[in-house]
């Protein structure tokens, strides 16, 4: 009965969005403002009809109404209320669904606040967008599609992805993703309008700095995931899937320096509306990538015809976008020419460049299989040090922008009071990266170190200045602030990050119980070796215990195999110990128990990894306190 | 000179020093990948220094656990079977049945991977729990 309803639903709101789009199409070329109501009218009936068709199926969901199909294939009756609500995006059907309507939320706040004159255009755009994925929903991936029996009990939940952090992942992704669209229609409408002005820089502006925030919490999280989860003791595997959702990122990351560039010196006109096309483009084609099964990847994510869908909407997006752009070129030329090479717009010019580079080295490794197979019918792919290779070089110019460009002027640069500015950054920073170099002995971390912390002190250098000289300046430069805070974390990050990458230490360990280990000044001593059972699951643990320093740590990492009468074919789960410090993680893995009844371990010890999440959360702040920031203003 | 033209040729050396590593990066992580049929058909042409990665479905009942935490298994495609034998993080997902990917080199007629996979959960589609239905 629901499943009617809801399949019902969908199929109205496709209506509407269809006369939406028609409406909006005819009143921009009409310049009627009847028909641009009616088309404002009919987005809001889409909006609510989705609201109430996802609010059924997360009442299929909670109340496990086996009768849907997507509801039999995503939940079970053992799993909890809050993973059977986050189910509504574990799968296709149900992310799409998502998708689709935070997407109409999305253009229902820009269609309420902004009077831009860029409106009109920029909604054919949106509704045109959100009408491609109410048709998949709608004809396509039916969420509301009737099981052809009621089961007693769905598939469930693999219990690696009951996992808070893996619950929250998707849906931060898909906000960022779906935020694109918006500067993406803006983009389009400056274009088909003629304008002129800098309006869709500024309108798209708090949507740019939204996306990215949440991008960055997704990947975090996503990261976090792997690491505490999977068990492999790493949290970046350079995976097609990983990829796919930092390609946008990284675009979008380079949108933001050049976008502001525009903003304030009216230059990079044509190339910004370059880049957000492109970033818009990328999003669509991860998704295309993913769900195809094009790429094979760790994650499967197995083939369906939605593929096939997506091909031509990226087809009619690339092409309809290209062709306005050399109709329409002449319009969109930037006002102003840089004018020097010491100036900030070009840094950010470096910055734009860099930042491409990376993505197109993403992209390449990404889609390498299937270059390779085109051109030689062998399937070659590249590995981790492919990305390693290209980006350790590409991120050290980048720190070195990052040193330089925040304290560069406008237009006419001059390159020698910046440089007086950071000598004592850079002295203070060469004894500490020395020190290192003597500790470590590794040329790539004294170069790392040493152009980190220039840029850490440089920004605590103008962070001191401030509050000692120019109190009142404070409230004028938030903005300013804010980008120091992302950087400063950002900065911090790599350096986890590079810490992390080079110096992990592993070790495999076969002990009995009561035996003690020695690692230099590290000792594991096995306690016991348990075995526990409960109705969901079987379990071997260990007590161990971690002394380092006469401090005692316990550890107790554990291997669970669930008993499942469903037809999850994953049964298996490996809880991993981890015993954080500031400066390094003990992580443990117990891999099995062998037949003379001895464990088998893992032992990583990864240095610095605290700092990829603290240096992530740092930079995430300082995103979210721009977004609020702009919204507060204007 | 004037800007611009000083902008476009340090842009031109950024981007040819990047083309010039990324080739290099290509070539010296280069990894075959290939099903268990090819990589017994096609094994010596391939230049032996490279990494394969073989594509295979775990032949069931042949995963053999040693004392020292390493395995050994077969990987299978239509009937035709690779011994694998590996030391390293089993994936929680592997078991018989599944597809793994393994990534190493032949030593005789064995593989020895220093990496497995096995696919992921993440799965957005599940064929076969829709032709039990039907």
């Amino acid at each position: 009965m629901i499943n009617i309803i809801g399949d019902n639903l969908i199929f109205i709101s496709f209506l509407f969005i269809l006369l939406s789009f028609l409406s909006y199409s005819f009143s921009f070329y009409k310049k009627n403002s009847l028909f641009s109501e009616l088309g404002k009218r009919s987005l809001s009936i889409v909006l609510i009809i989705l609201t109430f068709a996802i609010f059924l199926l997360e009442f299929q969901l909670i109340t496990k109404d086996y009768s849907n199909l997507y509801v039999a294939k995503n939940v079970s009756n053992d799993l909890s209320t809050i993973f059977s609500m986050t189910s509504l995006w574990a799968g296709q059907a149900g992310s799409l669904m998502l998708w689709t309507w935070i997407l109409a939320i999305y253009l229902f706040i820009e269609n309420k606040k902004s009077l831009s004159k860029l409106i009109p255009a920029s909604r054919i755009i949106g509704t045109f967008t959100l009408g491609f994925f109410i048709y998949l929903i709608c004809f396509v991936e039916n969420p509301f599609e009737s099981a052809d029996k009621i089961y007693d009990n769905g598939r469930g939940l693999n219990p690696i992805l009951q996992n808070i952090y893996m619950s929250i992942h998707p849906l931060s992704l898909y906000l960022g993703y779906i935020g694109i669209t918006i500067p993406f229609c803006f983009g389009i409408a400056a274009i088909i309008s003629k304008d002129k002005s800098n309006d869709w820089i500024s309108e798209s502006k708090k949507w740019t700095y939204f996306s990215w925030t949440f991008l960055s919490i997704g990947l975090l999280l996503g990261s976090r995931w792997a690491y505490l989860e999977l068990g492999w003791g790493g949290y970046w595997a350079w995976d097609p899937v990983e990829n796919v959702a930092l390609m946008p990122w990284l675009l979008l990351t380079a949108f933001i320096h050049s976008s502001y560039a525009q903003e304030q010196k009216k230059v990079l006109r044509r190339w910004n509306l370059l880049l957000i096309f492109l970033a818009f483009f990328l999003s669509i084609f991860g998704t295309f990538i993913t769900r195809s099964g094009l790429i094979s990847s760790v994650h499967s994510f197995a083939q369906s015809s939605i593929g096939n869908y997506f091909i031509v909407f990226i087809i009619l997006i690339l092409l309809s976008s290209a062709f306005l752009y050399y109709r329409n070129k002449i319009y969109i030329e930037s006002e102003k020419e840089i004018k020097s090479l010491y100036s900030k717009e070009n840094f950010f010019v470096f910055n734009n460049i860099l930042f491409l580079v990376i993505t197109f080295t993403v992209l390449v490794g990404t889609i390498f299989p299937i270059i390779s197979e085109f051109f030689t019918g062998k399937r070659i792919l590249v590995g981790p040090s492919f990305y390693d290779l290209v980006n350790f070089p590409n991120v050290l110019m980048l720190i070195l922008l990052m040193t330089f460009a925040p304290f560069l002027p406008w237009e006419k640069g001059n390159i020698k009071p910046v440089l007086r500015y950071l000598k004592i950054p850079f002295l203070f920073s060469l004894v500490l990266s020395s020190f290192a170099f003597l500790k470590f002995e590794s040329l790539n971390i004294f170069i790392v170190f040493l152009l980190s912390l220039t840029t850490l002190f440089s920004i605590c250098k103008e962070f001191i200045i401030d509050l000692k000289i120019n109190k009142n300046s404070i409230d004028k430069k938030f903005r300013r602030y804010c980008s120091f805070i992302v950087h400063f974390g950002v900065i911090i990050m790599i350096m986890g990050v590079s810490f992390s990458s080079n110096f992990e230490k592993k070790y495999d360990i076969t002990m009995s119980e009561g035996e003690e280990v020695l690692f230099g000044d590290l000792r594991l001593r096995l306690d016991d070796i348990y075995e526990k059972e409960t109705p969901a699951k079987s379990i071997i643990g260990a007590n161990i215990v971690l002394k380092k320093n006469n401090n005692l740590y316990n550890l107790t990492p554990e291997q669970n195999l669930y008993k499942y009468e469903g037809n999850r074919e994953i049964n298996k789960e490996t809880e991993v110990a981890i015993y954080s410090t500031f400066l390094k993680d003990y992580y443990l893995i117990l891999v099995d128990k062998n037949l003379e009844g001895k464990l088998n371990l893992k032992l990583y010890i990864n240095p610095l990894v605290s700092f990829l999440w603290l240096g992530s959360l740092i930079s995430i702040i300082g995103g979210s306190m721009l977004f609020f920031r702009r919204k507060l203003n204007d | 000179m004037k800007p611009k033209v000083k902008l476009r040729i340090l842009t031109f050396v950024i981007i040819a020093f990047f083309s010039f590593l990324i080739f290099k990066a290509v070539d010296s992580s280069l990894v075959y990948y290939l099903t268990v049929n090819e990589a017994l058909e096609k094994n010596r042409d391939f230049p032996k220094y490279k990494q394969l990665r073989i594509l295979g479905i775990v032949k069931e009942g042949s995963i053999i656990n040693n004392l020292d935490g390493s395995i050994v298994f077969e990987i299978e495609e239509s009937g035709k079977t690779i011994k694998v034998k590996y030391k390293g993080i089993i994936p929680d997902i592997f078991a018989d049945g599944v597809e793994a990917v393994v990534e190493g080199d032949f030593k005789d007629s064995v593989f020895r991977a220093d990496k497995l996979f096995a696919k992921c959960p993440t799965k957005y589609e599940d064929e076969e729990y829709k032709k039990e239905q039907s």
